[in-house]
């Protein structure tokens, strides 16, 4: 079986640092890939997509970032879904606001499996991981 | 309002007064023409005793002329005693029977009486009448024709006997038996009493009996009669000169006004002429005269007045009260208009008053709605700052706590040394936020914006100096400013935020344009629902507004990788425009360009 693939988008880099390192502390046998706002990030799902490599299981994704935001890598996913076949991508909304216009926005993309809000502990790091990959990490 | 009160009493009252004025002449006409018929009537009357003592002579001097005398008869043999005596007797009781006598044709009287006392008449000495003009005129008379005499005051011996008697004379021939003429009787009338009768007056009327040439016989003006065949009293010339009237010329039957007087004259129709038609003297012997009678009554100004007095006191008092009535309709009708007037003008500024207070309520619906638009834009700015503080300054607070936590843990050294330059970078990244922040808060809390009439091409021409040295790319493509200013060129606003927001667009045209072509950043003025509007256009690398629509505005958001940036510049402007009560909207295509839109509302 692949290694769990897991894809961090936020332009904070102490974020970016600090979870992987935390996601490091819970297995090691996790796949990492970062970037630091939403058009990389796309572009890299678009990459996989055309290079047929697997998506990652879970993407952490923030709201607030340059070029293109949380909302808008949604939009651009929303559009490559019908290509996916039958993989399975979770998307949770990883932001440092409890903005209930946020919150209720986020009610409205199917996409979204979960919505955190900031600091992500390890503890509740793991809740996720355990929750999309049944324990199975 | 005095003026118009004056103005319809005289518009009221010209009519009437011309009415009554009219009416008051006909009345004083038909006054003085009854007055007039009246004097005609009177005189009349008076000539009835001229022509009845006239009718009398005539039939008494006519019996003489049928009374045959004989041959013999003379001085010295008189008429039979008895039939003389007889008629003296019967004539005496005749009041203004005054003298008989029969006079030879010589003109020597042959028998003489004459009336002594009121009743009786006794013979007197005779006389010679030889030259006066009644024995002259008798002598060529016929058998049966009478001679009337003129009115004349009475000569005794040819001296006028004193006191004066007015006498008419009747005179006729007489003949004896072989027809012979033997001399004239005459029979004289004192006509001092019928005088008396014909002066009386009726009225204050003035009267005068004339003979043919307008010589006075007798008037009530004067105790003197015929006064032109004795002496002229002052009195009696005063009056001659008095009937010099211009309007009788001829004796004709008439009446008029003269010398303030009414003048009424009428010939007396004595009827002695045959051919009259009256049947006066249808049986009476011829009747020879060779004078004619008129009277004249007059009626003095002062009892014309005394006559018109009513009629002139009716004029007065109608006038007076008619001016009193219309004085009170035309202050009436000046009030009434007057207050319609002022109902007029009260309406009139009632009716201002509500345009006024209309426009007042739309003035402040719209400032109510300015306001409303202010506080919208300002409740959105607040969220905006909000959902700053909420993602931007939360991220590296909740990174550091995370760090914390990590580093509360047993670690290892190198973990430690690993996180503790992460904590530097998060605190310079609060930093950077905490500047930027203030700049935004500054932006908001400007309250007393310093707002002026700012020359926009001045302003462009300013900034633009400042760029001077970055308008040639390395590939030697140039850069224009194009101004289109015609519409408008100045705009209240803050120069301050002018100056910064002209910056950041000449800034961003330059930073972001392609490299192939010439560049150019066009500013254009136009009119848009009365409100200025701002183009700025660029032909540079252009937005994908398909994605980055929602956030051009907003803060640390990037469009182009390329570049390195900050992520401000556009919130600031925006910020700042809002702050001047501007609005932004964006069109932009990538590779054609990108056109910013500033719409300026009133501030």
């Amino acid at each position: 079986m692949k290694k769990p693939s897991i894809l961090l988008v936020d332009d904070d880099e102490v974020y970016l640092f600090v979870t992987k390192k935390i996601l490091n502390n819970l297995s090691d046998d996790l796949v990492i890939n970062t970037f630091t706002d939403g058009e990389q990030a796309i572009e890299y799902m678009d990459l996989c997509m055309r290079e047929n490599v697997k998506l990652p299981e879970v993407i952490l994704l923030d709201i607030n970032m340059p070029f293109l935001d949380g909302w808008g890598f949604l939009a651009e996913f929303k559009k490559m879904k019908p290509k996916l076949e039958a993989q399975n991508v979770n998307i949770f909304m990883v932001t440092s606001s409890n903005d209930p216009n946020d919150l209720k926005k986020a009610h409205d993309f199917e996409e979204i499996t979960g919505y955190i809000v900031k600091p992500v502990f390890e503890d509740k790091m793991e809740e996720i991981l355990t929750e999309v990959y049944n324990g199975d990490w | 309002m005095w003026k118009r009160i004056v103005t319809t009493s005289l518009a009221l009252y010209i009519p009437l007064l011309i009415f009554s004025l009219f009416w008051g002449y006909l009345q004083k006409d038909s006054l003085i023409k009854n007055m007039g018929e009246i004097q005609q009537r009177n005189i009349l009357n008076k000539s009835y005793h001229l022509i009845d003592q006239s009718i009398i002579l005539i039939k008494i001097t006519s019996f003489w002329s049928d009374v045959t005398f004989n041959e013999s008869f003379s001085k010295e043999n008189p008429l039979d005693s008895v039939f003389i005596s007889n008629y003296i007797r019967t004539m005496q009781g005749l009041d203004v029977y005054d003298q008989f006598r029969i006079i030879d044709i010589h003109g020597d009287e042959m028998l003489r009486y004459e009336k002594v006392d009121k009743d009786s008449m006794a013979p007197a000495p005779l006389q010679s009448k030889t030259d006066r003009a009644y024995f002259q005129k008798g002598l060529t008379l016929n058998k049966g024709q009478i001679y009337v005499s003129p009115i004349e005051l009475n000569r005794e011996n040819g001296v006028l006997e004193t006191p004066h008697k007015p006498v008419i004379r009747g005179v006729t021939p007489i003949f004896a038996n072989n027809d012979n003429p033997t001399g004239l009787a005459v029979v004289n009338f004192n006509m001092g009493k019928i005088f008396d009768l014909m002066r009386t007056r009726i009225t204050g009327d003035n009267f005068y009996l004339l003979d043919k040439n307008k010589n006075v016989i007798t008037t009530n003006l004067s105790n003197n009669t015929l006064p032109h065949q004795s002496r002229m009293s002052p009195l009696d010339s005063s009056i001659k000169k008095r009937l010099e009237l211009k309007k009788l010329i001829f004796s004709r039957d008439t009446f008029f006004m003269e010398n303030g007087s009414l003048w009424v004259y009428q010939n007396v129709r004595t009827g002695f002429e045959k051919d009259m038609g009256m049947k006066r003297y249808a049986d009476m012997p011829d009747i020879v005269t060779d004078d004619d009678w008129a009277i004249l009554q007059e009626i003095p100004h002062q009892y014309i007045r005394q006559r018109l007095q009513p009629i002139r006191r009716n004029l007065i008092l109608f006038n007076a009260l008619t001016l009193i009535v219309i004085a009170i309709i035309a202050m009436v009708y000046a009030r009434t208009q007057k207050e319609r007037k002022n109902f007029l003008e009260q309406l009139k500024s009632q009716k201002n008053a509500l345009v006024k207070s209309q426009s007042q309520l739309n003035e402040s619906n719209s400032l109510v709605k300015n306001a409303n638009e202010r506080l919208r834009v300002r409740n959105r700015q607040l969220e905006d700052f909000n959902y700053v503080v909420a993602h931007n300054l939360k991220a590296p607070v909740s990174s550091m706590s995370i760090i914390v936590d990590m580093l509360s843990k047993p670690n290892n050294q190198d973990t430690f040394k690993e996180l503790l330059p992460k904590l530097e970078t998060i605190s310079n990244s609060i930093s950077t936020l905490t500047e930027d922040v203030q700049t935004y808060v500054s932006i908001l809390n400007n309250k007393e914006l310093e707002v002026e009439n700012v020359n926009l091409l001045l302003l462009i021409k300013e900034v633009e100096n400042d760029f001077v040295g970055t308008l040639l790319n390395e590939e030697g493509k140039g850069f224009n400013t194009i101004y289109n200013l015609d519409a408008w060129h100045s705009v209240k606003c803050s120069k301050f935020y002018m100056k910064s927001i002209v910056q950041n667009f000449l800034s961003n045209a330059i930073k972001y344009r392609r490299p192939d072509v010439d560049s150019h950043i066009i500013f254009e003025s136009a009119w848009e629902n009365d409100k200025k509007v701002l183009y700025v256009k660029d032909n540079g690398l252009g937005i994908d507004m398909e994605r980055h629509k929602e956030s051009m505005f907003k803060l640390y958001k990037r469009f182009h990788r390329s570049h390195s940036g900050k992520g401000m510049g556009l919130f600031i402007v925006k910020s700042q425009l809002e702050a001047m009560n501007a609005s932004i909207e964006v069109e932009s295509e990538e590779g054609v360009g990108t056109t910013f839109k500033i719409k300026f509302h009133k501030i």
